[in-house]
């Protein structure tokens, strides 16, 4: 059973969600209420929890704190508006984050001080389960990657699994979620082969024809629900692909 | 590939690249987002025989209804140019190849075909496609719904309008009779009401062949074929089944049209058996609806356990209901045709909450006032009033799907009290799985029980009395 909790976000409504980015951005502008950029960053930055705290790790700071540091970083981004700063040239949320931690963890002082104040408000609550995934994506890629690959490595996982888990969502609401199960395959892959229409179909009980339709519609969505995704993430439509690209390039790049 | 692989990390067998911990292959996700906004590929034509299925302009197929081993279309006769309603049955891999379960379905499916009344869907045409994955056949298409939605949608019918429909299913019946037909899986969803009133009962003579066919009701279920709240005792046996378990599953009909619930139900199959064999009628339902007394005798009288106490043929029972129609229409002071449930303010707010489906707006403002009558008469929360449940139920739809997650919480509890305590969700709402999640959520039946001050044995007094009893 879904905890009611997660079922009705605090404080956000969906209004939000295509321009969680921008809404920032706005504020540093004073074109939009600073506690609509506050809630927006907030969200953003549940979401990107995990690349952030990769990449102190990978600067060799332990465990504990690297939490501490991740935790005490976004209350930093608060208390010194340092989303006022952002470009809107440059327009992305990853960007910003990347360029900003760095700043932070070089500036000592800074640190010492958001550590006392800052890391105590607590702005984006820490959950075990996040704290330990990342930890695992920490372990798993460290020894392969630079920091900063790592960084975009780990937002790019924490762009799909957002994407996923919205579609899954959408699925379960809908009363589809062992269909969202058996398809996901055709939209993540896996080590398994994908199995032929014909021989899902026959498990299914249903025809070939509906399997194909409802693999071409479970698509569709992931593909929707991924770039609502990213859209949030940065300015305009427009740098949906780039950044898409950008993401997929980190991955694969010789 | 360029990224240099950690020791013992899968890679995707789609593009090679790794996966992550949870076995996902992140290029392949991305690759997608990157994909060009996907046409849906037409569904290539979908044929039967004679019959060809119809299509929507985006080619996905006209579904009329969809059950556990079949599908019903709306398909094209390409023979005789006319609309059918054409019901494919998913034959299991198990049962393909087999000559028995063939012949049984088109011995089943011929005898069904020579039944032609006006108060029963006409079977046209019948077969089994060349590769024996499936079998179909076709029928009239009724234009209309199924008495089942009717009730969802209006809540229950008055005595006169149940009555004439039993009348109508019961010449339904004596027509069968004549050619030795038994329905044997007559329910609200097999009786479709046309926009003149008419019934038309669907399926007939078929539910054995459906279920021989489908094969895989015989794994879970032994030998029983139906649908356990409408089915009479006898059809839980093993032994033989005649017209007499037709009038038990018209009774249970009857009493569904009367009070929009079944008779008897339960979780399982056992358990409906159990209870239909044990317990009393629960005539209280009947009482807080106002049912007058000659038709409470002709369910009791139908929904007989033992079928020699039932009418012993259809024709009889048409006998049965004529007698009761006329001394309804004599009996001066019974609320005959008076509406049961559909007062001016169900009316209205039946309206309303139709209204609000295209009106996001004027939703959050009926919902506010729902639980706002909600918290200024907390000793009668909602009482037994069905408008606003049909309405909460509209609410908490549109809440689940994501569209009113403004909604406070206080005003979300109210409506899972309503939900929990006052409505049996199990027969009144026909898609549960919405909501389910929230009435077995333990929390939210904390709280509910706290804001509300009831209990689920409240509740359960309340559905076997009739009547809301306040805990002071």
């Amino acid at each position: 059973m879904q905890p009611l909790s997660e079922t009705v976000p605090a404080g956000l409504s969906d209004t939000f969600a295509p321009t969680h980015w921008s809404v920032v951005l706005a504020a540093g502008e004073s074109q939009a209420a600073p506690e609509n950029a506050r809630a927006a960053l907030a969200q953003l930055c549940q979401t990107y929890w995990a690349p952030l705290y990769t990449f102190v790790r990978s600067r060799g700071y332990s465990v504990h704190d690297a939490q501490d540091l991740t935790q005490s970083f976004f209350a930093y981004l608060i208390e010194h508006k340092i989303y006022a700063r952002a470009d809107r040239q440059k327009g992305r949320f990853r960007s910003f984050l990347l360029a900003s931690v760095k700043n932070f963890l070089a500036d000592a002082a800074d640190r010492e001080r958001t550590l006392k104040r800052g890391g105590a408000q607590n702005f984006v609550p820490l959950h075990e389960e996040q704290a330990r995934e990342a930890e695992s994506l920490f372990q798993t890629h460290h020894g392969t990657s630079n920091e900063d690959r790592l960084f975009d490595r780990s937002w790019a996982e924490a762009l799909v699994v957002a994407g996923l888990e919205r579609l899954r969502s959408d699925y379960k609401h809908q009363g589809k979620e062992q269909l969202f199960n058996e398809l996901r395959i055709f939209v993540a892959g896996g080590a398994d082969p994908l199995p032929t229409y014909a021989q899902l179909a026959d498990r299914l009980e249903i025809t070939e024809s509906t399997l194909r339709s409802h693999v071409t519609r479970l698509r569709a969505r992931y593909r929707d629900a991924l770039r609502a995704e990213v859209r949030r993430t940065v300015d305009t439509d427009a740098q949906v692909d780039n950044e898409l690209r950008e993401l997929l390039h980190v991955l694969t790049q010789a | 590939m360029g990224t240099p692989l950690a020791p013992g990390v899968a890679v995707c067998s789609v593009c090679g690249e790794p996966l992550n911990a949870k076995g996902d292959c992140l290029a392949c996700l991305l690759r997608t987002g990157l994909e060009e906004k996907a046409v849906e590929s037409r569904p290539s034509a979908l044929a039967f025989g004679d019959f060809e299925v119809e299509q929507h302009a985006d080619g996905s197929y006209r579904e009329l209804g969809r059950g556990a081993i079949g599908i019903t279309y709306v398909a094209a006769d390409k023979v005789l140019r006319r609309r059918v309603a054409l019901k494919v049955i998913n034959v299991p891999a198990a049962a393909r190849g087999s000559q028995a379960v063939r012949e049984r379905f088109l011995r089943e499916a011929r005898a069904a075909a020579t039944l032609r009344h006006p108060n029963v869907a006409a079977v046209f045409q019948f077969g089994a496609s060349p590769d024996d994955t499936h079998c179909y056949y076709a029928m009239e298409l009724v234009e209309g719904e199924t008495l089942g939605a009717r009730i969802r949608r209006d809540g229950p019918l008055n005595a006169k309008e149940a009555l004439e429909m039993a009348i109508q299913i019961t010449r339904a019946l004596v027509a069968a009779a004549a050619h030795d037909l038994i329905h044997r899986d007559l329910k609200p969803s097999n009786i479709m009401i046309t926009s003149e009133s008419e019934a038309k009962v669907i399926d007939f003579g078929l539910a054995k062949a459906i279920t021989d066919a489908g094969g895989e009701m015989d794994l879970t279920r032994g030998e029983f074929v139906g649908t356990p709240s409408f089915a009479s005792p006898e059809q839980f046996g093993s032994g033989s089944v005649d017209a007499r378990s037709d009038i038990y599953s018209l009774g249970a009909t009857l009493w569904f049209a009367l009070t929009g619930l079944a008779p008897h139900f339960g979780k399982t199959l056992e358990e409906i058996r159990d209870r239909k064999t044990r317990d009393d009628l629960p005539v209280a339902q009947l009482a807080a609806r106002n049912v007058p007394e000659p038709l409470v005798k002709v369910l009791r009288s139908t929904l007989a356990i033992d079928p020699g106490e039932r009418p012993a043929s259809a024709r009889e029972l048409m006998e049965v209901l004529k007698s009761c129609q006329r001394k309804l229409t004599r009996h001066v002071g019974v609320p005959y045709d008076k509406p049961a449930l559909r007062t001016e303010a169900f009316t209205r707010a039946l309206a309303d909450a139709k209204a609000c489906a295209s009106d996001p707006g004027s939703l959050q403002a009926l919902f506010e006032k729902a639980a706002r009558k909600a918290a200024a008469a907390p000793k009668k929360p909602f009482k037994e009033n069905w408008a606003y449940l049909q309405t909460m139920l509209r609410l908490v739809r549109a809440y689940c799907r994501g569209e009113y997650r403004a909604v406070s919480h206080d005003a979300l509890v109210w409506i899972i009290a309503a939900l929990k305590y006052l409505v049996d969700p199990f027969d009144l709402i026909p898609d549960k799985t919405p909501f389910l999640g929230f009435i077995d959520d333990a929390s939210v039946v904390e709280l509910v029980k706290d804001k509300t001050r009831r209990t689920l044995d409240d509740f359960m007094k309340w559905e076997t009395t009739g009547r809301w009893r306040i805990k002071e």
